[in-house]
């Protein structure tokens, strides 16, 4: 590289981390992981799951996914409860309930399959994620996967 | 077989969604043209890294960038035999990458072989022949380390006939 000038460590700082969008207080979200709106309802929805209505489950599940908090830990329980509903439910029903989601939940759903194998990587909690993806990917195409990679909201 | 190969399709429809690669030059260095995923110069070339697991051995991460893709495959390893008999396939492997064009010489930390795919192999090969290639690695590295357990396990039964005859 041609060098006209002495000092190029300015080349290597993060300009996205000084973008004033990017802002975020770190107590608003970081200090206390219990605070709610952050994460899917835990209760309710181990309360649908108690009573078996699976898809409603999942639905909740769905919602209020943490994608914009920093704190890894609150992610990685929003993908912990999305995986127990996910593999509660049964290979024969899949399709049905993929096919009644939204695409922005399939999409969704899609990173929380890729984030639950990430995570807990047994067998058979992998081989029903598996089937999932099939499923989603029957559905979503490519384009499911693609999002999930160009994403900068990550899980 | 059955576990196989819905892991195996969902590696291969990853993989073609992340070989979508552009000949993409350096941004912070004139005329240099290098794999994004490697040298990691911005965060907004490189994609989220994703991970596809059959079980907790078995796993592969895929990570993408503008301009290449680097695949890394954790293979079974159930006991020490296979464990030393993938250390040692791979290593052979990993030193003769030139004449394998994707693999790359050292395999990622926690994994046992890695591929890089860059835009200049996308454009010289056919993209879904490169996604076979993956495959078939993954299915033949299983299938080539069962057969090398079942010789050597074989050659140390005769060998251990021959040396017990004397004390016949």
């Amino acid at each position: 590289m041609a060098k006209n000038m002495s000092n190029t460590r300015f080349r290597n700082i993060d300009v996205d981390a000084f973008d004033p969008e990017q802002f975020q207080d770190q107590d608003e979200t970081g200090g206390d992981a219990l605070s709610p709106g952050v994460g899917p309802d835990e209760n309710q929805v181990a309360q649908l799951l108690q009573s078996n209505r699976h898809e409603e489950a999942l639905k909740v599940a769905l919602q209020n996914a943490p994608l914009k908090t920093k704190n890894q830990a609150v992610k990685d329980r929003a993908t912990a409860t999305v995986v127990r509903v996910l593999t509660s439910i049964k290979q024969t029903d899949m399709e049905k309930i993929v096919e009644k989601l939204s695409s922005d939940q399939l999409d969704l759903l899609m990173k929380y399959v890729y984030k639950g194998m990430e995570i807990q990587a047994d067998d058979q909690t992998c081989k029903s994620l598996l089937a999932w993806h099939s499923h989603i990917f029957n559905k979503g195409g490519l384009g499911s996967i693609v999002r999930v990679m160009t994403d900068r909201r990550r899980l | 077989m059955s576990s196989l190969q819905p892991y195996l399709d969902a590696v291969r429809k990853t993989l073609q969604a992340a070989m979508c690669l552009e000949n993409f030059g350096s941004q912070v260095v004139e005329r240099h043209n290098k794999p994004e995923v490697e040298v990691r110069t911005s965060k907004e070339l490189i994609m989220t890294p994703v991970m596809i697991s059959r079980n907790k051995q078995e796993h592969v991460l895929i990570e993408g960038s503008v301009n290449s893709v680097r695949v890394s495959i954790g293979v079974k390893q159930s006991d020490e035999i296979e464990k030393i008999l993938c250390h040692k396939f791979t290593r052979f492997m990993s030193q003769r990458a030139e004449n394998f064009i994707v693999l790359r010489r050292k395999p990622i930390p926690g994994y046992d072989i890695s591929f890089l795919i860059t835009s200049a192999h996308a454009e010289q090969m056919y993209k879904h022949k490169l996604v076979d290639f993956v495959i078939h690695f993954m299915q033949e590295i299983d299938k080539e380390i069962n057969e090398m357990k079942l010789a050597l396990n074989a050659r140390a039964r005769v060998s251990a006939e021959e040396f017990l005859k004397r004390f016949n």
